[in-house]
Parts: structure tokens; C-alpha cells; sequence
């Protein structure tokens, strides 16, 4: 299988101390949905920043490490690298979609002009005719049951559920090999939320592309995706297939995060939760989730627990065997 | 007046209110402008000691039920019966405030930043004629109630954490004891395992204390958590309504139904989702004289179009749907 | 508490310079106004008839023709007058006044546009009509005509020049008191201070003062120089105190009568004006970047 992401060591703080990522390293192949679960502070979204060669745009943010995507690193690419590489190689869906469409300008132009771009990197001549016909079949695909009424419209005038399927559409004139969804339902209902999900896995499988899909809700991640990866505060924890960790989570954090998930009546009984909260930045020799864990013991803060294979998995807790990072990659 | 278990506490009939947006303004006053029906016709009782969830998505009016629970607005038409007296802007003061109570979802807003946790918890009771000593005793009992401890009282709420600030809420609302309390998705912002261990102190303090709830969200799971009763709500109109182990694990309505296959369950499929787009989904105009989940439904008919329909009752339930019209 | 924040505030401000230069210069002017106006005021209670020139190099108000239009030196740092008063004296004598009428202006601002603006943003309706249309009526005037009208009817004292500004200055404070009522009439501790049963004037007073005069604290200081400059064209139209009283604005219009010749008549106590409205406004500027990072 072809590899289209590679993540290695990748480190982000902000200003001077603040950490976001620490030593984060995985893969993403052709065809695969993953998703990257984590609660606020996990350091998820600037993961999407990171992968979605934005991080640069902040002068306060101080990076290493490299992130791979068919071939170029986009961490140290340059300005030109990027500009062939955005859009049809990857391509980014926000929470807000009213912020990535532009307000002046219609659905059509929006969709054209994506189709244009990825033509023009193929060097395909494409004529208005084409681009309608490409255009419609999108804005088909992501079940808009009246495109020529859709085409006329400018992003204001769609709902949030609407845009979203647009922003979809575009993907899919654009043809990327690698998706980038950065909680795109979160603002949803959960009905517009549940199609929109459907659509996109089934864009994702029958385009061919991959999906690197970021949300705090791992019920959401459950249902979508192949594989997880659990972040907390910048470190994955743990990343395993989803059938596999949703069933028998590794991590203490995993196990936590699903029990949290209300799934009785309260007559059955209380919700098992995790003690304490998330404190950002807080001075921690050790595993992160230390404070908060059920089954901590005195190792897990003798160093940074490694991120270990168990069981064709991955996770990071010395449950599965005393091993530490070393201590120059724990970048602060 | 003692209220028996089975008296509602408050009664909420045939209420029906609108807002109007847009329009022109001119001189303070504004022309033309779009009616938006938020409730329409809407008829709900309150049980003491019960958990009554309003379920259901943006625009079903939820939040507005919640403000003429509350008494913050009054309805158009319709009116409200709490404790057996009718609910007026006159006697809203006397009657209403500070024994129904609602909790926010937004925590930044919800407490006034220069306060300190004691001088937001105690704020309820600035009537009360308790001295100093006490009123720090009654707080100190309310912030162990949301496990919180003396340690909190003059920090600051500015500094405290989105999870810590829903608890001080809620202290805050539960200080003078109150016999209802709302809260509109006081927990939808905070993370899941936060919103694990609010929702523990929830129901803990219910029992102890036998509090009423009106709980709103639009999160299936937590409805089905918190729920005794549960109501389905979609534009101002009450689709489904009646026990919570019912309704939520056999909902009737194609909307229930729909809703909770929408409902992302840990290790589950998306089934059933009709990914026919809600292009035309009704946004709020006006009468219409028809079912409103007419464009969305799968099993709509041609009455469906005819006329409205009202609230069937079943045998533990209601549903405004005309497949239960003869059952 | 106060003291650690005292401090921790003034470092804050020390990192930006043209903040710490605005911040020495209002320390200095304030600083100055307050020992002066001690000195000059409590002084005379206590026996000390004579307390107010104590710490000026001259009296101000002595005459020594021998010595008048002498040109600025060591021994008049900013020369005297045609009657040989020490200037320098005479501008510090006049700082306390100024600082007083700023402060109190400004304050009197605040309190008159905080209730106006703060019922009509929080009532609405006809309270906000009825309000806001008042302000208009007042914002339509030029402040300064305005001022000066009023004191031209009433009749010319400090007092008097106090209260015309005051009555100029509040219709700017109304309106940034409505828009900050507008916004935090959307806060939900306002719905949740409402539902503990509190009448609408207790939640005004508990919950909007604060956060109110938070946003506008910044804007306040910036027009304490405003009002400096104004009560100055006021005082240089000879609408200030009257005669011998020292004041910054007049001693600028007696000066220009003996300008360019003895220049710094004019000119000096002209750009002590000017440095007092800089540092007022750069030190605004530091207590605004200072408010929003908090």
C-alpha cells in the first residue's frame, strides 16, 4: 500500500514554552480513514495546522521534525513546493465553512475554479462545458439533488450542512491524495451531522483518496474511521485499529474516554469518568496523564513512558513494558 | 400548598411565541421584517422530583422553551402555570425568581468575571437576612455538593476552568434551593470526560436533595442518561413525548427514529441515514398548515400535507405523527 | 493584593517604552499635582500659611520688574513675565488645578454617561430612545462652543468652567456606556442574576459597572490630556480662573503678546500642555494593551 503521510518527530511548541506536540511520528495510507482523537489542549488541531502546512503562518511557533506527504516534506518545503502541493495534493476541510468560502463569490465559481486548478496541474485543457459537466456531477456526488439550482448561490445563502457537502464537492474537483478534516461536523446537528459523515466515507472510498480526520468525539471517530490515534496533551498515546481500541483499549486515558461516553440510563448506575481535569502546561515528569490515571504507579514518572508495540498495536503506558523516551527528544 | 408527587410543578399551555428578524429600523422602530416561529402551541407539565429532557436540534425552539420555563420572556399567547398561579410579567418577580433556576451552556458568560466563587454561589441569596457566617456555610455546603472545596471560595471565577465554572454554576443555582432548576446544554461545551463528572454530580444531587430538572440537549446519549421523561422538539413543535426508557430505546416518530440513528454510539455504524439531502428542510416561516418534518420524512403521505398533525396518544406516549392516528 | 497589582501593572508598562514614557510623565504630573495640592490646601489648615510655595524655586505671584522678560537660565528655567514672575513656578503652581478638573471631568463624565448610557442600553426601547436622543442634542454642539457658551451665561469661575465641561463631556461616555450595556445584556450572568431576583437597578449596579468601566478605562485616560487641552483653550480665551492665578492656557495667550521676541512666554508653558495630552495619550495606550491582555 502506498504511503501517502508520514509524520516523524514532529515537535511544536508555542512562544517559548508552551508545548503542543511532542515527538508525535505516524503514517497514513492510500485509501485509509484515521482519526485523531483528543480533548481541548490534546494538541489536535495543530496537528491539522501542521499536516495542512499552515503552522508556518505564526511567527511564534517553533517547530521540528518532518512532515511528509507524497514525497515532500511540508514543514521545510518551499513557498512554490507548497503551492503545488495545497489544494490537489492536500486538501484541508475547516470546522467553519463559512470561513474557507469566500462570501462574494457564487457556489459555481467556487467549484469551477477548483476544477480549473486541478486541470491546470494535470495540464489537461478543460472548456467551460467540461468544467460545468465536472462541476454537476460533484455537486451530484455529495447529493445535492438540484445542482443547477445550488450553482447560483452564494455560500450565505446555504445552511452550515449545506457548505460542508460543498467543501466536499471541491475535494473532489480537486482530486488530493490526502484529505484533511479538521472536526468538519462539529458545528453540525446531528442528523446533518450523520450525513455528512456517510458522504464522506463513501467519497473518500470511492475516490481513492485518504482521510486524516481530527475530532474530540470518539463515538464520531468510532464510526468513521480505520484507525486511531489518541492524542493527550501533544502525545499520542495510543494508535491501534478502531475495532481493536474501541473493544480493548490499552491506554488508561483510552478506557477512560469511552467509559465517559453516557451509554446507560443513570438508573443503571453512575458514569465512570476520569478524576481531575487537563491542566495546560502543567509540570509533569513523566506521563501526562499521571495525575489523572486509575492505575498509575511510581515509573510512570520516572521519564516519558515510550511508545511501544503490543499486540500489532501501539501505545504508550508502562503497563505494556518500562521503557522511556529518551530525554533530549522530549522537546518542552 | 402541599404539592404531591404527582402534581405538576409548573405547567406550560398552549404556549406559542415568535420573534421577528431583520426588517428595517427606523427611529427605534422596525418595519417589515420575517416572523420566525419559535414555539407553536406547545403544552408541558413538570413533575416534582422529575428529570424532563427537551431533546432536540438548532431551531427546534428548545431555548425558547427554556426562557418561558424560566419566566426571562413571556409567551405570545398560551400561558404559564407555576404552582398552581398563572406566571405574569407583574408576579414573575414574586413568584418565579430565584425558585427556578437555569444553568448556561456558555461557562465564560455564565458567571461575571470580577467576582469571586463566593460572591457568585452567594448572589442568590442577597434577600436572605442570614448572617455573614451562614451565608458562608450555605455556599461552603453547595460547592462540596459540585465537589469543590473551601479552597475556591475567593478565587476568582476569571481563572478557573470551563469544568470548574459549570460547577459554580450550578452550586450558584442550586444555593436557594429552587424547585426547578433548567439547564440548556450545560454540558455540550465541555469535554466528554468533564462532562462525565458533571453529569454524576447531576443526578447525585438530585437524589439528595429531590430537585425537578428540565434538561436540554441535543446530545442522544446524555438525554438518554439524565432522562425520566423525554420530549422531542423540532421548530417550535412537540413531535414526541413520554418516558425516557420508552421513548429513547423505541422511538416512534420518524424523527426520533432519525435521530437516534443519527446519534454517533461508540463502536457502532452509521445505519439507516438517508443521505437525501434536507435541501428544502422547512426554516421557520410561519403557519404552514402541514407536517414540518414532511420534506425529511420517509413515510410521508399525502395527509401529511393536509393538515398539522396533533399529539396521538399512545399508550405511554405522544407522538404528532398520522401513522399513529387509529393505534 | 493592590500593591502587588500596583506593581505588577507598572512593570507591565515599563516593557513598551512609549508606554513607560507615558507612564513617567503621568506619575510626574500627578505626582506633583498631589504634593502641591497638599501642600497648598492642607497646609494653611495646619498653620502653614505660606505651605503652597514651599517646594516652587519663586513665589508665583511676586512681582520683581528688575527682573521681568528675563530669558530662560539655571536661575528661571522657563524666564519670567513682563512682571518678572518665575514662569516655571507659575506652571507648577497651575498643575494641581488642571489635574483637578481633568480628574473630576473626566469622572463626572463617566458617572452622568454610566447612568445614561448604561439604563438606556440595558432598558432599550423607549428609556433608549428617549435617552440617546438627549445625547444626540448635546453631541450636535461643538464641545468647546458649547463650553463656552455655557460659561459665557453662567458666569466665569473654575467651578463653573468644571461644570460646562462636564456637562460637554458626558454624551461621548453615554454612548460607549450603551454599547457596552448592549453587549453585556447578552451575557448569561445576566439572565442568571435576573433569575436570583435581582431588580433591574441592582443588576446595573452589580453586574455592568464593572465590566463597563473596565472597556472604558482606557479611553478614559487617553482624555484626561483631552480635558487638559480643552480646560487650556478655555483658560486662553479668558474663560479660566480669572487673574493673577497662574494657568497654563492663559499664561499662553498673555505670552503672545510678547512673542517672538521673549518667546518662551508662550512657548514653554504651551509645550508643557502638549507633553501632558502625549502622555496621557500614550499612557491610555498602555493601559489599554494592558486591560486586554488580563
Amino acid at each position: 500500500m502506498e504511503r501517502i503521510l508520514r509524520v516523524e518527530d514532529l515537535n511544536v511548541t508555542y512562544g517559548e514554552s508552551t508545548r503542543a506536540l511532542r515527538k508525535v511520528n505516524f503514517d497514513l495510507f492510500q485509501g485509509e480513514i484515521v482519526g485523531i482523537v483528543g480533548e481541548s489542549g490534546s494538541g489536535k488541531s495543530t496537528l491539522g495546522l501542521a499536516i495542512a502546512s499552515l503552522l508556518a503562518l505564526n511567527k511564534k511557533v517553533k517547530f521540528s521534525g518532518k512532515v511528509n506527504v507524497n514525497g515532500v516534506d511540508i514543514l521545510n518545503a518551499s513557498e512554490e513546493q507548497l503551492y503545488r502541493i495545497r489544494g490537489t495534493g492536500i486538501f484541508v476541510i475547516f470546522q467553519d465553512p463559512f470561513q474557507s468560502l469566500d462570501p462574494l463569490v457564487s457556489i459555481e465559481d467556487h467549484l469551477s475554479e477548483a476544477y480549473a486548478i486541478s486541470s491546470d496541474r494535470n495540464n489537461v485543457k478543460v472548456n467551460p462545458e467540461q468544467i460545468r459537466k465536472a462541476v454537476i456531477t460533484a455537486l451530484k456526488k455529495v447529493n445535492f439533488t438540484n445542482p443547477e439550482v445550488i450553482l447560483k448561490k452564494y455560500p450565505h445563502e446555504l445552511s452550515g450542512g449545506q457548505n460542508q457537502r460543498i467543501m466536499i464537492a471541491m475535494a473532489i474537483l480537486e482530486k488530493p491524495k490526502l484529505l484533511v478534516a479538521d472536526e468538519p461536523t462539529t458545528a453540525l446537528d446531528v442528523t446533518t451531522q450523520a450525513q455528512v459523515l456517510t458522504l464522506l466515507k463513501k467519497i473518500v472510498k470511492e475516490e481513492d483518496m485518504s482521510l486524516l480526520f481530527i475530532t474530540h468525539d470518539l463515538a464520531v471517530a468510532s464510526m468513521l474511521c480505520d484507525r486511531i490515534i489518541v492524542l493527550y496533551d501533544g502525545l499520542i498515546q495510543e494508535i491501534g485499529s478502531v475495532k481493536e481500541t474501541i473493544s480493548d483499549p490499552l491506554h488508561p486515558y483510552t478506557k477512560g474516554l469511552i467509559n465517559s461516553i453516557p451509554n446507560e440510563s443513570k438508573k443503571e448506575g453512575r458514569l465512570k469518568f476520569i478524576k481531575g481535569m487537563y491542566i495546560h502546561n502543567e509540570v509533569i515528569d513523566g506521563c501526562p496523564f499521571y495525575p489523572r490515571c486509575d492505575s498509575r504507579k511510581d515509573e510512570c514518572i520516572k521519564g516519558i513512558p515510550s511508545l511501544i508495540e503490543t499486540r500489532g498495536r501501539k501505545v504508550r503506558c508502562i503497563i505494556y513494558g518500562v521503557e522511556y523516551e529518551r530525554s533530549d527528544t522530549t522537546a518542552k | 400548598m402541599v404539592l404531591n408527587t404527582n402534581d405538576p410543578i409548573l405547567r406550560l399551555n398552549n404556549i406559542s411565541k415568535s420573534y421577528t428578524g431583520g426588517g428595517r429600523r427606523f427611529l427605534g422602530f422596525t418595519q417589515g421584517g420575517k416572523k420566525i416561529v419559535a414555539l407553536e402551541k406547545v403544552s408541558l407539565e413538570i413533575m416534582k422530583g422529575e428529570t424532563l429532557v427537551l431533546l432536540g436540534e438548532s431551531g427546534s425552539g428548545k431555548t425558547t422553551v427554556a426562557k418561558m420555563i424560566t419566566g426571562l420572556e413571556l409567551p405570545d399567547s398560551g400561558e404559564i402555570i407555576f404552582k398552581q398561579s398563572k406566571l405574569t410579567s407583574r408576579n414573575r418577580n414574586s413568584l418565579a425568581r430565584g425558585k427556578i433556576q437555569m444553568v448556561f451552556q456558555d461557562a465564560a458568560s455564565s458567571l461575571d468575571p470580577y467576582y469571586t466563587v463566593f460572591q457568585c454561589v452567594s448572589e442568590p441569596l442577597f434577600k436572605s437576612k442570614d448572617t455573614i457566617e451562614k451565608k458562608v456555610d450555605k455556599v461552603l455546603r453547595a460547592l462540596e455538593n459540585v465537589g469543590l472545596d473551601e479552597s475556591y471560595l475567593e478565587r476568582n471565577v476569571k481563572e478557573l476552568s470551563g469544568g470548574q465554572k459549570q460547577r459554580i454554576a450550578i452550586a450558584r443555582a442550586i444555593i436557594s434551593d429552587p424547585d426547578i432548576i433548567v439547564f440548556d446544554e450545560a454540558t455540550s461545551s465541555l469535554d466528554v470526560s468533564i462532562q462525565a463528572q458533571v453529569l454524576n454530580i447531576l443526578v447525585d444531587i438530585q437524589e439528595k436533595y429531590n430537585f425537578t430538572y428540565v434538561f436540554i440537549t441535543h446530545d442522544f446519549n446524555v438525554a438518554k442518561f439524565m432522562a425520566d421523561r423525554v420530549c422531542i422538539i423540532y421548530y417550535g413543535r412537540i413531535l414526541e413525548i413520554g418516558p425516557s426508557e420508552i421513548v429513547l430505546s423505541d422511538p416512534k416518530h420518524p424523527y426520533s427514529i432519525l435521530l437516534k440513528n443519527a446519534s454517533p454510539m461508540i463502536g457502532k455504524e452509521y445505519e439507516d441515514i438517508d443521505v437525501m439531502s434536507p435541501d428544502e428542510v422547512y426554516v421557520g416561516d410561519s403557519k404552514l398548515g402541514y407536517c414540518l418534518f414532511y420534506n425529511r420524512c420517509r413515510n410521508r403521505m399525502e395527509k401529511c400535507l393536509q393538515s398539522e398533525p396533533p399529539l396521538f396518544k399512545l399508550k405511554n406516549r405522544e407522538v404528532a405523527c398520522f401513522l399513529y392516528e387509529n393505534k | 493584593m493592590a500593591l502587588s497589582t500596583t506593581w505588577a501593572f507598572l512593570k507591565r508598562m515599563m516593557r513598551n517604552p512609549y508606554s513607560a514614557i507615558g507612564t513617567v510623565i503621568m506619575i510626574l504630573f500627578f505626582g506633583w499635582a498631589i504634593i502641591e495640592g497638599i501642600l497648598r490646601y492642607l497646609g494653611p489648615a495646619l498653620g502653614f500659611s505660606n505651605a503652597g510655595y514651599l517646594l516652587l524655586p519663586y513665589n508665583p505671584f511676586s512681582f520683581n520688574l528688575s527682573q521681568s522678560l528675563v530669558s530662560p537660565s539655571l536661575s528661571h528655567l522657563f524666564g519670567t513675565d513682563s512682571l518678572g514672575r518665575d514662569l516655571f513656578s507659575r506652571v507648577l503652581y497651575s498643575i494641581p488645578i488642571d489635574a483637578a478638573i481633568s480628574v473630576i471631568v473626566v469622572g463626572g463624565g463617566i458617572v452622568v454617561g454610566g447612568v445614561v448610557g448604561l439604563t438606556a442600553g440595558y432598558y432599550g426601547k423607549g428609556v433608549d430612545q428617549v435617552n440617546m436622543r438627549v445625547t444626540d442634542l448635546f453631541l450636535a454642539f461643538p464641545a468647546l462652543v458649547l463650553a463656552m457658551v455655557i460659561e459665557y451665561t453662567i458666569g466665569r469661575s473654575i467651578l463653573y468652567a468644571t461644570i460646562s465641561l462636564i456637562v460637554v463631556w458626558w454624551p461621548v461616555y453615554a454612548r460607549l456606556f450603551r454599547s457596552e450595556a448592549l453587549r453585556i445584556k447578552n451575557m448569561r450572568f445576566v439572565d442568571s442574576a435576573i433569575l436570583s431576583g435581582l431588580s433591574r437597578m441592582q443588576v446595573i449596579r452589580r453586574h455592568f459597572v464593572r465590566p463597563a468601566l473596565n472597556t472604558i478605562m482606557s479611553y478614559a485616560t487617553v482624555d484626561l490630556g483631552n480635558v487638559i487641552l480643552t480646560y487650556s483653550i478655555l483658560s486662553f480665551l479668558g474663560l479660566g480662573i480669572p487673574p493673577p492665578e497662574p494657568e497654563l492656557g492663559s499664561m499662553v495667550s498673555d505670552g503672545l503678546s510678547y512673542f517672538p521676541q521673549n518667546w518662551w512666554w508662550a512657548i514653554l508653558p504651551g509645550v508643557v500642555i502638549v507633553l501632558i495630552v502625549v502622555g496621557a495619550a500614550l499612557f491610555g495606550d498602555g493601559v489599554r494593551d494592558y486591560l486586554a491582555g488580563e
